[in-house]
């Protein structure tokens, strides 16, 4: 026994084994450091450092001092920046490579420090979208309705007058009537055809004492004239008739045509007068923008974070439908984890209890978050979270609770509750249109926000009800314009702004309403009501100016038919005479033929 | 390279019992190729130590098993899947995965599960054969390979000596 076994290896063994605690109780805390540095860094995508940490055996737990979280967006700045954090760990379950982390407390939590250096890496390792631009350059700009009243002259030079084509048309078409009613006249029966029948009835009456014969020859003759008056003059009252449905037709249209100048006004008043649409929704326009760069802002970390409340795994079930055991990519090892079923579930990773001092810009609010792991579906309990403070540095009070349950991954159920009350605001940019810039020069605040997810659906609504407010617009320039929307702004003493969210994480609405609108509605209005009067003052008389020529020629043009009228009105009076005239004539002269 | 084959000439040529050396390399072999920092390899460091293996070809092994681990490690990742994953094992691997011992072992890992096997699985062979070759070699190649030019400046050398002197801990006797 005493060749096979060599007492001084014990020796050597333990030596060795004390060698390396004494490695690791001096390298620990190192590695521990790096170690959290290193998985922040690939999570957030910039640089997560650890001041210092420190393993402490009995308790067993950690010391982490200052953690900074640099905000992948703003490499010099901190997302979070937290002092001191104290966690106690579960010893049994490290060892089964479980971390559980009984209570974890994080004091001085700080959002938004300054970095002495860039904490930006080289590499993301999330597709994450670009968030960073300024709220200015996105959504619909708003446009300004400009109130200057456009140059009618210089209108009526581009445009062509609708009314001036038509009375030029019917000039044409007038002018070619008269003339085709000239060559008519000559067609008609006139002064010399009636002289001639007079002519004739004297030669007949001329005839005296003669045979009975005779006499009916006679007889038939000034019959026949009869008739040829007759004819003639039918001729002439169906030339009267046409002629008289044709000048009821011209004068019809020359009334359309006095008519068309105001047609022209209503169209060139609807092309070239100040809109009005564009202001219907003046919030959503002005606040839009920066609505949604916080919304995305708020998704983006959403998505960032997701890894800390869910992780992706790969259930594989066999032909029977029964769970096969789970195999799991580790971060960065050899080979992979293959996860069988556990008698007490537990998750790889939790944090029982965070109790939390956050150090906002309001001030400070304590609270707890209970459950945070990537494995709710093991733990079979949803993260939830309560922070409140009351008697703030810029608030009365502020509370948020909320529950991220992802118990059943496929299907989650988030929802957040956020009230402030009595929020002291200064100098709040809240609007950075360039058309209308709007500050909130001073005032107070309370706002009621609560926010769901279920599934991909979300939905939200934040209601902010402004009071005190002092608004004005910063915009350059001292013109009337400005100082009008000014003094309109400076009237609100009350202000209610109410935002909905709806749709899914990757296409929602933001719909957002304020009495903002029902103020710059009613001054914008009036404004263009104003200025839509004298824009169509100015077009009345400058087309009114320029159509006066044409139509005064139209209108002698229609007093040409006048003289055709009078032509054909002296023809049938003269015929009717004539014809009257035999026969009044022909009981006595026809006695005194015979 | 040299330096290697020299450590490995110095080995052979030594005074140590063929099963020394063998049984060193077949310890080397499981702590090479599986993951260093696995508690099973304690196991074996104590085992290595306590009994009197020759601990220079024990280094010498786990140097040159090291090496050829990692190319040999998808092949570990395939034994071990197949075997974590197979259904007749799979009541045995949720027991052991349900006691804190195993889960320390991290025997649910495929390259470590893999690499475990394999060495366990070769370690018998291994040294029968290894043995085999010492006493082959001891028999047949050692005289001339004293006496060749090489092996008398090497023994000449001090730092032989030092050496020499050192490894008669190293489980010489």
């Amino acid at each position: 026994m005493k060749g096979i076994i060599r007492w001084k290896g014990l020796i050597a063994f333990v030596a060795v084994i004390a060698f390396g605690t004494v490695l690791w109780l001096c390298f620990v805390d190192d590695f521990v450091e790096r170690i959290i540095e290193k998985a922040g860094t690939w999570i957030v995508g910039a640089k997560v450092e650890l001041d210092d940490a420190d393993l402490s055996l009995f308790p067993f737990g950690l010391n982490l001092s200052r953690l900074q979280v640099t905000d992948p967006d703003k490499p010099m700045t901190n997302t979070v920046d937290i002092k001191r954090t104290v966690l106690s760990l579960d010893p049994l379950n490290l060892l089964r490579r479980k971390v559980i982390i009984e209570r974890m407390a994080m004091e001085g939590v700080r959002f938004g420090t300054e970095r002495k250096v860039s904490g930006a890496v080289a590499r993301m390792p999330a597709d994450t979208e670009d968030s960073s631009k300024e709220p200015g350059e996105k959504g619909a700009g708003f446009k300004f309705p400009s109130f200057e009243v456009p140059d009618v002259n210089e209108i009526l030079k581009r445009e062509e007058l609708q009314s001036l084509k038509l009375v030029e048309s019917l000039r044409i078409e007038m002018r070619e009537e008269i003339q085709s009613w000239q060559k008519r006249l000559e067609d008609l029966p006139n002064k010399k055809d009636f002289d001639d029948y007079q002519n004739r009835i004297e030669e007949l009456r001329s005839t005296k004492k003669i045979d009975a014969s005779r006499l009916l020859g006679k007889a038939r003759k000034l019959n026949s004239i009869r008739k040829d008056i007759k004819r003639d003059l039918d001729n002439i009252k169906s030339a009267r008739k046409e002629f008289d449905d044709l000048l009821k037709l011209l004068k019809r249209r020359t009334d359309q045509a006095a008519k068309a100048p105001l047609e022209d006004i209503r169209r060139l008043k609807d092309k070239y007068s100040l809109q009005g649409q564009g202001v219907s929704n003046i919030t959503q326009v002005l606040f839009g923008p920066k609505i949604s760069y916080w919304v995305e802002g708020a998704l983006v970390w959403y998505e960032r974070l997701r890894p800390v409340i869910e992780r992706t795994k790969q259930i594989q079930k066999d032909s029977e439908g029964k769970e096969e055991p789970e195999v799991i990519k580790p971060i960065r090892a050899k080979g992979v984890d293959v996860r069988f079923k556990e008698k007490k579930p537990l998750p790889d990773f939790l944090i029982k209890m965070a109790d939390t001092s956050l150090q906002i810009k309001a001030g400070d609010i304590k609270g707890k978050i209970n459950n945070i792991t990537p494995d709710q579906d093991i733990l079979g309990i949803p993260l939830s979270f309560a922070f409140s403070g009351d008697h703030l540095k810029e608030a009365d009070s502020v509370k948020l609770e909320g529950e991220l349950n992802h118990i059943a991954p496929s299907k989650p159920k988030d929802k957040a509750n956020l009230r402030i009350r009595g929020y002291r605001i200064e100098n709040l940019v809240m609007s950075e249109s360039k058309e209308l810039p709007i500050v909130l020069k001073k005032g107070l605040a309370d706002l009621k926000l609560s926010v769901s997810r279920r599934g991909d659906v979300i939905s939200a609504n934040a209601l902010t009800r402004f009071y005190s407010v002092q608004l004005l617009s910063p915009k350059e320039g001292a013109g009337s314009l400005i100082k009008a929307v000014n003094s309109s702004l400076s009237a609100i003493r009350n202000l209610n702004i109410n935002v909905e969210i709806s749709g899914t994480l990757k296409d929602y609405d933001i719909r957002l309403s304020s009495d903002l609108d029902r103020v710059l509605k009613n001054f914008i209005g009036k404004q263009l009501k104003e200025q839509t009067a004298r824009f169509e003052k100015e077009l009345k008389v400058a087309i009114s100016e320029k159509v006066k020529g044409p139509f005064g020629d139209l209108k002698s043009d229609l007093d040409g038919f006048d003289s055709i009228s009078s032509v054909i009105s002296s023809r049938l009076e003269e015929g009717n005479k004539l014809l009257k005239n035999i026969k009044g004539e022909h009981p006595g002269r026809l006695k005194s033929l015979f | 390279m040299l330096t290697t084959i020299a450590k490995v000439l110095k080995i052979l040529n030594s005074e140590s019992q063929p099963g020394q050396i063998s049984m060193a390399l077949s310890f080397s072999m499981v702590v090479g190729l599986t993951p260093l920092l696995s508690p099973h390899n304690l196991l074996f460091l104590l085992v290595a130590l306590l009994f009197r293996v020759n601990l220079s070809a024990f280094i010498l092994g786990l140097a040159i098993f090291k090496g050829v681990a990692y190319l040999l490690d998808p092949l570990f990742h395939w034994i071990g899947l197949s075997i974590l994953t197979a259904k007749p094992m799979e009541g045995l691997w949720t027991v052991l995965y349900n006691a804190t011992l195993w889960r320390i072992e991290r025997f649910n890992n495929s390259v470590l599960m893999g690499s475990l096997l394999f060495s366990l699985f070769l370690f018998v062979p291994v040294y029968l054969i290894l043995n085999l070759m010492i006493r082959q070699y001891r028999e047949r190649v050692l005289e001339w390979v004293r006496k060749t030019r090489i092996m008398k400046v090497f023994t000449a050398s001090k730092l032989y000596k030092a050496y020499h002197s050192l490894s008669e801990w190293g489980g010489t006797k």
